[in-house]
């Protein structure tokens, strides 16, 4: 216990419980928006797309924390945009050119980091490293949080008309095309601030499993924001504080705990029944 | 509240309109002209492909004319887009979206509010009374999803009266519906014309004598061309209609 409150009194453990907060919270914030557009399995492809961009970053402009968050929107970008390119100019569906460029595309980044001699950092980027998150990280994530909070919560009503009833939205002059480019942007932006917090892989759960739980407890979408945010936000402090003591990964810890909220919102939604 | 004032005064005035799905592409609408005034309840009728979605989403501002105009009052309808409100073809709902019966009635309060101001208490009387208007209150916290397709329907007309549009375009309403769904929903579409002073416009695929029922005039289209446009008294005894190539 001792250890416990001596690691609270670090600047690192301080910098990672702020980090836990917000970007969970964020995530959590934008989590509600991806189930709702029914995004979800297109963010679980293009998390891992993330994996390329690092590595052609460290190939072509060396290890620094710009360049990383630089080549992991680039790539995210590239990857999201082309999958579109190939639906759109051939008989194949958005989801499997998706799903066969992110394969292509992750199998090329694993290959150039493993040349690299980068075998731990790719764990990290994988499962992430709140503990390692630097001032810039922690920078970033609070940006693309105010960010993220700030056009959810201004544009919440045309973004419910749209989710709902586009094509109404589009009779209203809602720029619906601008919208769909808009969240998307937003979506790579949370995924690519929370990478070094929970790493590609886990990403997809906090930017998924808060939503999906505050669609079993609710009937109202509106609701969803908030209580997405507070589930996502409080379920890494939560995860902040177990972790330590029991000895477990932080970012599989906050996934977990997340799955367990799911599970007893499933269980009180069936019991509703 | 009633836009009952605005019965056989607004103007919806279409001028030998054109339209087509992108540049050089086939015409898709050729020369349609007619108006028709608020209080009415217009049918479009035509065979599959004869261009009545396509007309409704002219008219809807989702797709522009290549020639030709259409004016509401005299305004292009396209700058005056908060007076139309658009009800899709049921298919084009999520209808699983978590959002309750007031929920989609306070959607329509989007285009008098905007992104900031917050809903006041002349907005709630609005919403309160469109929910009333079409017998929702009691339903008003159910998810949209419990209700039957009339009660949906019913749902989006009332978000229409929340919106205060006084043009109401409707694609196919009925399909779906059982039969007594499909007269109370004929009986509520008149009334909005009737009462509340609205211009109803529906696509349909329904007999001429079912769309007799419902609507007083009826603009029938083949081939995206005006074959007809008049009272449905007139439609019924028109030689437009014996055409095989364009029997509804």
């Amino acid at each position: 216990m001792n250890d416990f409150l001596q690691f609270l009194s670090e600047p690192i453990a301080q910098r990672s419980l702020w980090a836990c907060a917000v970007i969970g919270a964020a995530d959590g914030l934008m989590s509600a928006l991806i189930v709702l557009r029914r995004s979800s399995l297109q963010i679980g492809t293009l998390s891992c797309a993330l994996l390329p961009g690092l590595a052609l970053a460290i190939l072509l402009f060396g290890l620094g924390e710009w360049s990383l968050l630089l080549g992991a929107l680039a790539a995210a970008l590239l990857v999201g945009l082309s999958s579109l390119f190939v639906a759109r100019c051939s008989a194949v569906d958005a989801d499997t050119s998706l799903s066969l460029i992110h394969s292509a595309a992750f199998a090329l980044g694993y290959l150039i980091l493993l040349s690299l001699g980068l075998q731990q950092k790719v764990d990290d980027w994988l499962f992430g490293n709140i503990l390692s998150m630097s001032n810039t990280d922690l920078c970033v994530a609070f940006a693309a949080a105010a960010i993220t909070f700030i056009l959810l919560t201004l544009f919440r009503r045309p973004l419910l008309l749209w989710l709902f009833d586009p094509i109404a939205a589009a009779a209203l002059g809602l720029p619906t095309r601008a919208l769909s480019y808009g969240t998307f942007a937003l979506i790579i932006l949370a995924l690519v601030s929370s990478l070094q917090a929970v790493g590609s892989f886990l990403s997809l759960g906090l930017l998924v499993i808060p939503g999906a739980t505050m669609r079993l407890l609710t009937r109202r979408a509106q609701l969803m924001f908030p209580g997405a945010a507070l589930i996502g936000g409080s379920c890494s402090v939560l995860a902040f504080f177990l972790s330590f003591p029991l000895g477990w990964h932080l970012g599989a810890t906050i996934i977990l705990l997340l799955a367990l909220v799911f599970l007893l919102a499933f269980l009180l939604s069936r019991r509703g029944k | 509240m009633s836009a009952s004032h605005h019965a056989g005064t607004h103007e919806l005035r279409v001028e030998n309109l054109c339209a087509a799905y992108g540049r050089g592409a086939e015409p898709a609408l050729r020369g349609i002209s007619f108006s028709i005034t608020c209080g009415h309840t217009m049918a479009l009728v035509g065979r599959n492909g004869a261009g009545k979605s396509t007309f409704l989403s002219v008219l809807a501002g989702l797709l522009r004319p290549s020639s030709g105009r259409v004016l509401w009052n005299g305004l292009p309808l396209h700058s005056v887009r908060h007076e139309v409100a658009y009800l899709p073809q049921r298919s084009g709902i999520d209808w699983s979206f978590p959002i309750t019966v007031r929920g989609v009635v306070e959607l329509g309060r989007f285009p008098s509010l905007g992104l900031l101001r917050a809903a006041g208490e002349e907005d709630e009387r609005i919403v309160q009374y469109a929910l009333e208007c079409m017998q929702l209150l009691p339903l008003q916290g159910r998810p949209i999803s419990q209700l039957s397709g009339g009660q949906q329907q019913r749902a989006f007309l009332a978000r229409a009266l929340a919106q205060q549009a006084h043009v109401l375009l409707l694609d196919e309403p009925f399909t779906g519906l059982d039969i007594p769904g499909v007269h109370a929903l004929g009986d509520l579409l008149k009334r909005m014309a009737r009462e509340e002073g609205r211009l109803v416009i529906a696509a349909c695929h329904d007999t001429p004598e079912e769309i007799a029922r419902v609507f007083d005039h009826a603009l029938l289209l083949g081939d995206g061309e005006q074959l007809f446009f008049g009272s449905c008294s007139q439609l019924l005894s028109s030689p437009a209609l014996a055409n095989p190539h364009v029997a509804v």
